[in-house]
């Protein structure tokens, strides 16, 4: 189980993240924020890059600095920004990364094409990874977070650069995986979590604003969603959330207290309590 | 050992530091072909060694007066000028007056006490060693003849002092490269979240220092090669270096009791050995340079700034050892003559009492030891904070 009791993190007088207590179980948690709302920062201190300038993070009640590689060696980290080496074949990338998770070299090869099937690049796994496409490196980026079959998996925006294709196969790949170990997923793409996270997490103002699961967040605002057709005015009061294609032509939603004129109540998704959470930031 | 040869195999795949060492190899081979001259004067005084032996005694002067005659007149008389100093020649360790030398540095050095405290306790050791070379009759070595203080000053002086100072370029740029490979390559995430973490930084200082001296033992096998192909040491592999023909070696100092004293070395010296020591003593100083590359890229933790630092580092111990010494603040060019940058300076000193430039026995041994244990234990701390410290992408 990880524990993260009243972290704070600071660069000089900037607040990145503030007293923010969070305990991870197994299963798959979502961190739903805008951009700058701090997942990185907290993502960056669960992989011990960044230490916190208050409060504490336990691995099974252990503080993971003091665990040091043991922590590490039982974590798997997709960086948001995946690096790599052009000149390597994925291959070579993998082997190096295994050498980095002290992973023995029998068990490497095994490794290594075993998460190559799985990531759909038996066929480019000796092409030198300059030729490779985004979709491709992120799809070696998640071979590799996988490398050390990790207990704790933590993916920062995994689905960039993945062709829908891709992701629904990200997505029941991660679902699968998740039945014994945490998953910790970074994204502000809401479908990318909204059917496999069993816990969202949101922040607000450097803060967490809510630990819960997507039923539970949908729920507040239960009856406060509305479509009406494309043209119609908004009123004070209300507050325009998404546009889409309706059966009978384009609608937007709006989130409103009071049922606007002709507005038809639907059930809010995921992505609708997250425009509504963050309108303020998009006001 | 694993992750040490991905750090070296980063090296390797870096074209830049390869074209930077050819070029280092073939700049090495233009200063050969600039000192033609020397070298075949040197090889001419090679070949009278190899005929008559080094020591010059009764059956070398005998062998010397039936060498064939000269090719021109101007040659001949040289060659009659030198048959008649040899007549002369007596040990001139013999009659070393280290009396007269600690005077005369007592009084140049007044100003500073503490250092003319040390230089007069280097004298009594150099006469210690002057007495020792005399029981040898080192100094009666022909070596290459007249040309011998200006050959070393071509060989230790300028090529030598070359390939040092490319080697120590070669040790920056691999420890620089290595450093910061991941940042980079945007690997830094991912690598400091592995199980190994930052602890890989300590590989990547071990590679670099490796390299550092893998690089530099390859330009001194490469560019010695091409020196012996052209300079013929044949003759001189056993010459002694306090051979009183080599003079000269300090003679870039206006202190003009250093043009006129012998060359006198800590240990028993011949070309050979003293060569070899040269080597070795590069290497360990090209490896001073690369760990204090390793403290300012492990703290700094940006190439370019690092090698700014770095480069300021060497130009402003170097300028103001140089300055002390020009305007004669012995209490200031004392200490910073413990300096890498000043040791590089005086590659043709290293393991003799040095002159004025050098303060202690074995100066250039203990500055480089106590510059290594320095480097070495800077890099220690700097990783060790590293390990403590938020990482930069």
């Amino acid at each position: 189980m990880l524990s993260v009791e009243h972290v704070t993190k600071k660069y000089g007088d900037f607040t990145a993240l503030e007293n923010v207590s969070l305990t991870f179980t197994p299963g798959v948690y979502g961190l739903l924020a805008p951009n700058g709302a701090g997942k990185t920062t907290l993502i960056k201190m669960l992989t011990t890059l960044l230490f916190p300038t208050s409060g504490q993070i336990l691995w099974n009640g252990e503080d993971i600095c003091a665990l040091d590689e043991t922590y590490r060696g039982l974590l798997g980290y997709l960086p948001q920004e995946f690096g790599y080496y052009p000149g390597y074949s994925p291959r070579q990338f993998l082997r190096y990364a295994a050498a980095l998770q002290c992973i023995s070299r029998r068990e490497t090869e095994e490794r290594i094409d075993r998460l190559l099937h799985l990531v759909g690049l038996e066929d480019a796994a000796n092409k030198k990874m300059r030729q490779f496409s985004g979709g491709m490196l992120q799809r070696v980026g998640i071979a590799q977070a996988m490398l050390n079959e990790p207990e704790l998996l933590i993916l920062d925006e995994p689905t960039a650069g993945l062709d829908p294709r891709e992701r629904v196969r990200f997505r029941n790949l991660i679902h699968s995986l998740a039945s014994d170990r945490t998953v910790i997923l970074s994204t502000h793409i809401v479908s990318d979590i909204e059917t496999i996270a069993g816990q969202i997490i949101m922040f607000r103002d450097h803060k967490l604003y809510c630990c819960d699961s997507p039923a539970a967040i949908c729920k507040q605002f239960q009856g406060k969603v509305f479509e009406v057709p494309v043209g119609t005015a908004v009123q004070p009061g209300q507050f325009l959330l998404s546009e889409r294609q309706g059966e009978h032509g384009a609608v937007v939603r709006l989130l409103c207290d009071m049922p606007p004129e002709g507005g038809v109540p639907v059930t809010p998704g995921l992505e609708d309590a997250f425009l509504a959470i963050y309108r303020e930031n998009v006001e | 050992m694993s992750l040490l040869k991905y750090e070296w195999r980063k090296l390797a795949g870096m074209p830049a530091l390869w074209a930077f060492a050819a070029m280092c190899l073939l700049f090495n081979c233009v200063l050969l072909y600039a000192t033609l001259w020397t070298c075949r004067d040197f090889n001419e005084g090679s070949a009278i060694a190899v005929q008559l032996g080094q020591r010059v005694d009764a059956d070398f002067i005998a062998g010397f007066a039936q060498l064939p005659p000269a090719d021109t007149p101007e040659k001949q008389a040289e060659q009659d000028k030198l048959l008649d100093f040899l007549r002369k020649m007596d040990d001139t360790l013999a009659r070393y007056d280290s009396a007269s030398v600690r005077q005369e540095y007592a009084e140049f050095l007044s100003v500073s006490p503490l250092s003319a405290s040390l230089m007069d306790w280097k004298i009594q050791r150099a006469a210690l060693r002057a007495e020792h070379l005399a029981q040898t009759g080192a100094a009666m070595d022909f070596f290459v003849g007249p040309i011998t203080g200006q050959a070393n000053g071509v060989i230790y002086k300028i090529f030598f002092k070359a390939l040092l100072s490319e080697g120590i370029m070669l040790g920056i740029l691999s420890m620089l490269f290595l450093l910061d490979y991941e940042r980079n390559n945007r690997t830094a995430a991912a690598v400091c979240s592995s199980r190994v973490g930052r602890k890989l930084w300590r590989t990547k200082a071990l590679a670099g220092v490796t390299a550092a001296l893998a690089l530099y033992l390859l330009l001194v096998i490469l560019s010695f090669t091409a020196f012996f192909a052209l300079w013929n040491w044949s003759g001189v592999w056993n010459a002694s270096m306090a051979s009183q023909f080599n003079t000269g070696i300090f003679n870039q100092s206006d202190f003009n009791y250093d043009s006129c004293r012998p060359f006198l070395p800590w240990a028993d010296f011949t070309a050979g050995s003293y060569l070899l020591a040269i080597i070795t003593l590069g290497a360990a100083l090209a490896v001073v340079f690369t760990l204090l590359t390793a403290i300012f890229g492990v703290l700094i933790g940006n190439a370019y700034a690092s090698a700014l630092a770095m480069v300021i580092f060497i130009i402003a111990s170097w300028a103001i050892w140089y300055t002390s010494y020009m305007q004669g603040c012995w209490a200031v060019f004392t200490p910073l003559s413990f300096l890498p940058a000043s040791l590089w300076d005086q590659t043709l000193g290293w393991f003799t009492d040095g002159g004025i430039m050098y303060f202690i026995p074995w100066q250039e041994t203990v500055t480089t030891a106590l510059w290594l244990i320095l480097g070495g234990g800077g890099t220690a701390l700097a990783l060790r904070r590293f390990n403590r410290k938020d990482v930069r992408i």
